[in-house]
């Protein structure tokens, strides 16, 4: 049976909504922790004019690997295997950048590498879509958020929701402008930034 | 795939101030051909996204789109459309006007370049203000191709010729851009 996330399935509708208007005009996109794959075989088939190119970490893959394979298009990829602490990354440059629920999974360290990695792969006129929980001037949004939170730190000590202001200082470090930040059902944000220069 | 970075694409790209006219900096690109590796890795990168889409044809705009668009084709196993000036190809064409700075000019094709329903890419090494590439994917839709893309080395992003091509919903790939050109 493949991996299923029932998070995924609640807010892929919310988030291809986004899509449709961030990534009109994009031809590649690079997804980074692509999980289950639930989220880039329902965006590559809502998006057929854009090409979906998932990742994951190594030792992560397999389950990807699987359900692409069973239920990937054709403009669905084959997973491609991506730590964001890899310098450079190792892919030709993309249009577009897709990640969904990684920031407070990774460690702060890792966020860094993240922003630099894109920096360095988000061809001109490039667009970042991140979707996730943020805390906002130093606080969560909800008491689900924070409970969510102290569950992730317990769980891992490095990992824990991330301060808007503080991810979005590492995208202007790499050129990117914040071009919409989108509330989203259950306390989320999307946040949309496009290459300056 | 010969892999070089964005940073090296752009560096390999020449800045020839004030040409062809006082105050405007010329992008050039000959250094960047001229550079066998960064050439190589620039062919395969500018179309990566569709390498495996089954292109038909690759369409390049005269007349640097021709050194990129030629070699670009080859890469995916394509044939080649060359898209010239009024008056350049020997065979009956089809046309279509475009708007420069002053008055009008005309971009053409073989009225039997492209058959309906092939799938192409539209490569040139600039995007400036767009009309050319505007006018090239009206001219391939009007014999009936599907346009996949549209995909520049180089975009002078303040001319904002991307936003004519997204209104035309053609994806727009562009590697690197310099602005304030």
């Amino acid at each position: 049976m493949l991996a299923h996330s029932d998070a995924c399935e609640r807010n892929k509708e919310p988030i291809l909504a986004v899509l449709r208007e961030a990534f009109a005009a994009v031809g590649g996109v690079l997804e980074v922790g692509s999980g289950t794959g639930q989220h880039a075989v329902h965006f590559a088939a809502h998006l057929p004019r854009l090409v979906w190119q998932p990742s994951e970490v190594p030792e992560l893959i397999a389950p990807l690997e699987e359900r692409v394979r069973l239920e990937g298009g054709a403009n669905l990829r084959a997973p491609v295997a991506l730590d964001v602490r890899a310098t450079p990354w190792a892919c030709a440059p993309v249009d577009a950048v897709f990640s969904a629920n990684t920031l407070h999974i990774m460690s702060w360290e890792s966020v860094g590498s993240f922003f630099r990695g894109v920096g360095g792969v988000l061809a001109a006129g490039g667009v970042l879509v991140v979707y996730g929980p943020f805390n906002y001037g130093g606080r969560f949004t909800s008491a689900s958020n924070a409970q969510f939170d102290a569950w992730l730190r317990a769980r891992d000590p490095v990992s824990g929701l991330r301060d808007f202001a503080a991810v979005d200082a590492l995208a202007r470090a790499q050129g990117l402008e914040l071009a919409a930040d989108h509330a989203m059902p259950a306390n989320n944000r999307t946040l949309v930034w496009r290459r300056a220069a | 795939m010969q892999s070089v970075t964005l940073a090296e694409i752009r560096a390999a790209i020449r800045a020839i101030p004030d040409y062809p006219r006082p105050g405007v900096v010329f992008r050039d690109i000959t250094t960047l051909v001229g550079n066998a590796r960064v050439f190589r890795a620039v062919v395969d990168q500018l179309v990566e996204p569709w390498r495996d889409a089954g292109v038909d044809r690759v369409a390049g705009i005269e007349a640097r789109g021709f050194i990129l668009g030629g070699a670009v084709a080859h890469q995916l196993r394509a044939g080649f459309v060359p898209i010239r000036k009024k008056g350049k190809l020997p065979h009956p064409t089809v046309s279509v006007p475009y708007s420069l700075e002053y008055g009008l000019d005309e971009i053409e094709v073989h009225q039997d370049a492209v058959r309906a329903g092939e799938r192409l890419v539209l490569v040139d090494d600039l995007l400036a203000t767009g009309g050319t590439a505007e006018a090239a994917v009206k001219l391939l839709r009007s014999l009936g191709a599907a346009v996949l893309a549209a995909c520049f080395v180089i975009e002078l992003p303040d001319l904002r010729g991307a936003a004519r091509l997204q209104a035309l919903e053609v994806p727009v790939r562009r590697l690197v851009s310099f602005a304030g050109d």
